[in-house]
C-alpha cells in the first residue's frame, strides 16, 4: 500500500510482495517482499524490488527443489546458506538488473544529481545496481522447516498456535535510522541474515512479513508484536468461523494500513501473511466463546 | 478504526538538540543576546516546518555548558509546546561534559530504535576547556550519536573550528561560521528549517551512498548565510 507521505508527495510505492505455493501439494510456500529504497540515486527501486522478489521466488523453488531430501537447518550452517541460496539470489537479481539497465538505458531518468545535497568528494560506492538498490524479506515454508532470509529493514513474526508472538531473526544492529544493507551493495549475500526453525519446535499459526513503514508506526515492540496477535484473534472471533475471519481480515487490511500510514510513519506498507488453517482453528478452538 | 490490529500509532520522533556555549567570553559583544534572540526567532519557523510533515514529531531540548553542562529543560518537549529560556553567560567552556550529557539522552532506551536520526547543533565561540575527546567519544559510542546529524555553528573568530569539524565528523560539512548576529540569526534559522525538513521525511538508502558521516542528505546552505558580506565582520 502507498504510504500517506508517499501520496501526500505523489511519490510511487516501491514495495513490492509475490509468493509460490505448490500448486498440488500446498507446500512449500515461498513469501518474498522488497521495499525499494526512497532516496534520489535509487530512481529504478520500483523495479529493484521487483526484481528482487522474482528472483526470491525462483531461486528459492530451485534451491528447494535441489535439496529436498535436506533439512536446511541442519545441513546448512548460516554461512553456508549465505553462500549458496542467498548468493544465488543476488546473482539473479544482478542479471535481471543488467538486462533491465540494456532494455531501457536512460540515464537521463538520473535525479541524483538535481538536489542539491552536501556530497562527499571522496569515493562514494556507486555500481550499475544502485539506481535499483532494494531491500528483501523471505519466508519460506517447506513441510518440516521454516527458512527466513532477510536483507535491510522490515520485520518477519511468527505467531504460533498459542498466540505468542515471535521474531525468528535476530534483529540487525547495523539497521537503524534510514540506512538499510541493500541489494545493491557490493557482496550483498554476506549481509543477509538467515535462520531455519524445524516445525518440531514451532507451531506457527501465522507467519507475517511487513516492510519498515509497518514497525515504524508504532512506538515500541510490543505495541508492533500486537499487530499479529490481534489479526490471530480477529480471524478466530469472527461469529461466522475462521474461513470468514480470513475474509474479513484480508477485506479490511487496506484500510488498517491505510489509517497505519498516516498516523504512524507516512510510509510505504507492505505486509504478506502464511496461514496455518489447521494451527489457526486449533487456537480457535482453544478460546473462550459467547453463545 | 476500533478493529485496527495492533497497538497505539506513533508518528516517528525527531530528537533536536541545541547544545549551547555559555562561557564567559559569550557576554562580549552582545553574543549570548544574539543566541538567545536568534533560537527564539527561529522557532515559529521551526514550528511551521514540523506542521508539514505529519508522520515526524519534532522534539526540542537545549543543553548550556560553560564551568559545568547541564539540560536547560528537564525533558525534551514538543516543538510547537517549546519556549526558550534565555541563557546568561559566565564560566568555562566544558564542551565534552556537554557531549556527554547528549551521549546519555541519546541511548537506547530511553532513545526508541524507530525513532529518526536526531540533528545536534553545537554551537561555540571558544575551545573547551575540559576533555573534549572523551565527549565525543561519548557520543560516537551511541548508535544514535553515530547516526546524529551533526551541525556547528562558530561564533566569532576564536572558536576552535578545528574541534567543531571533529564534532561534525564529515569533511565537505563545515561549521558555519557566525561573523555578527544577522548571520547568526540566518544560519540558526536554516538549520531549524531546511535541516528539519530533511531528515523529517529521510529517504532509505545503503549505507555509505551519501558519503562517509553522512547518513542523511543535508541540503546546501545558500551562500549568503554562509559568507559574510565585506565589513560587515563585527565578531
Amino acid at each position: 500500500m502507498k504510504g500517506y507521505s508517499h501520496e501526500r508527495l505523489n511519490k510511487p510505492n516501491q514495495d513490492r510482495i509475490l509468493f509460490f505455493q505448490d500448486p498440488d501439494k500446498g507446500l512449500p510456500i515461498v513469501l518474498a517482499i522488497s521495499d525499494g529504497h526512497g532516496g534520489s540515486g535509487y530512481y529504478r527501486s520500483e523495479r529493484g524490488a521487483q526484481f528482487a522478489v522474482e528472483s526470491a521466488i525462483e531461486m528459492c523453488k530451485q534451491f528447494l527443489e535441489t535439496n529436498k531430501n535436506l533439512l536446511i537447518g541442519e545441513n546448512f550452517s548460516q554461512k553456508r546458506l549465505k553462500e549458496t541460496l542467498c548468493r544465488s539470489i543476488v546473482d539473479e537479481w544482478n542479471k535481471r538488473v543488467a538486462r533491465d539497465i540494456q532494455e531501457n538505458p536512460t540515464p537521463n531518468e538520473d535525479s541524483s544529481d538535481k538536489t542539491d545535497i552536501v556530497k562527499s568528494k571522496r569515493p562514494v560506492e556507486q555500481n550499475i545496481s544502485t539506481p535499483y538498490g532494494a531491500t528483501l524479506l523471505t519466508a519460506i515454508v517447506t513441510n518440516s522447516e521454516l527458512i527466513f532470509l532477510q536483507l535491510g529493514d522490515g520485520d518477519i513474526l511468527i505467531i504460533s498456535d498459542n498466540g505468542d508472538s515471535i521474531r525468528p531473526l535476530p534483529r540487525d544492529p547495523r539497521l537503524i535510522g534510514n540506512e538499510t544493507t541493500s541489494l545493491c551493495t557490493r557482496e550483498a549475500w554476506d549481509d543477509f541474515v538467515t535462520g531455519a526453525i524445524s516445525l518440531k519446535s514451532v507451531s506457527p499459526a501465522l507467519i507475517m512479513a511487513s516492510t519498515d513503514g509497518y514497525a515504524n508506526s508504532y512506538p515500541d515492540e510490543e505495541s508492533f508484536q500486537k499487530v499479529g496477535q490481534d489479526i490471530l484473534n480477529l480471524i478466530c472471533k469472527d461469529e461466522a468461523g475462521v474461513n470468514a475471519g480470513l475474509d474479513s481480515v484480508e477485506s479490511s487490511f487496506k484500510e488498517w494500513l491505510n489509517e497505519t500510514s498516516e498516523k504512524g510513519s507516512g510510509d510505504d506498507i507492505t505486509v504478506g501473511i502464511i496461514g496455518n488453517i489447521l494451527l489457526i482453528k486449533e487456537y480457535s478452538n482453544k478460546l473462550p466463546h459467547i453463545i | 478504526m476500533a478493529n485496527r490490529p495492533g497497538g497505539e500509532l506513533a508518528t516517528r520522533p525527531l530528537h533536536f538538540i541545541w547544545i549551547c556555549d555559555c562561557s564567559g567570553s559569550m557576554a562580549s559583544e552582545g553574543k549570548i543576546q544574539a543566541l538567545n534572540t536568534a533560537i527564539r526567532e527561529s522557532l515559529p519557523a521551526m514550528k511551521k516546518v514540523a506542521a508539514e510533515n505529519p508522520n515526524a514529531q519534532v522534539f526540542l531540548r537545549a543543553i548550556k555548558f560553560a564551568s559545568d553542562a547541564e539540560w536547560i529543560t528537564s525533558k525534551a518537549e514538543p516543538v510547537d509546546q517549546y519556549k526558550w529560556f534565555d541563557l546568561v553567560a559566565n564560566g568555562e567552556t566544558r564542551m565534552g561534559k556537554a557531549l556527554s550529557l547528549v551521549a546519555d539522552a541519546l541511548k537506547i532506551p530511553p532513545m526508541t530504535d524507530r525513532a529518526l536520526p536526531p540533528v545536534l547543533v553545537l554551537i561555540s565561540d571558544g575551545q573547551p576547556t575540559d576533555d573534549f575527546d572523551n565527549g565525543l567519544k561519548q557520543l560516537m559510542n551511541q548508535q544514535w550519536g553515530k547516526k546524529a546529524v551533526r551541525i556547528a555553528i562558530a561564533i566569532g573568530r576564536d572558536a576552535d573550528l578545528d574541534v567543531l569539524q571533529k564534532f561534525i565528523g564529515h569533511s565537505e560539512l563545515k561549521p558555519f561560521e557566525a561573523k555578527n548576529a544577522e548571520m547568526l540569526v540566518q544560519q540558526i534559522k536554516w538549520v531549524s528549517t531546511a535541516v528539519v525538513q530533511s531528515v523529517s521525511a529521510p529517504a532509505s538508502q545503503a549505507p555509505g551512498q551519501v558519503g562517509p558521516g553522512i547518513n542523511v542528505p543535508i541540503p546546501k546552505a545558500p551562500d549568503n548565510i554562509v559568507n559574510s558580506t565585506p565589513g560587515s565582520e563585527v565578531w
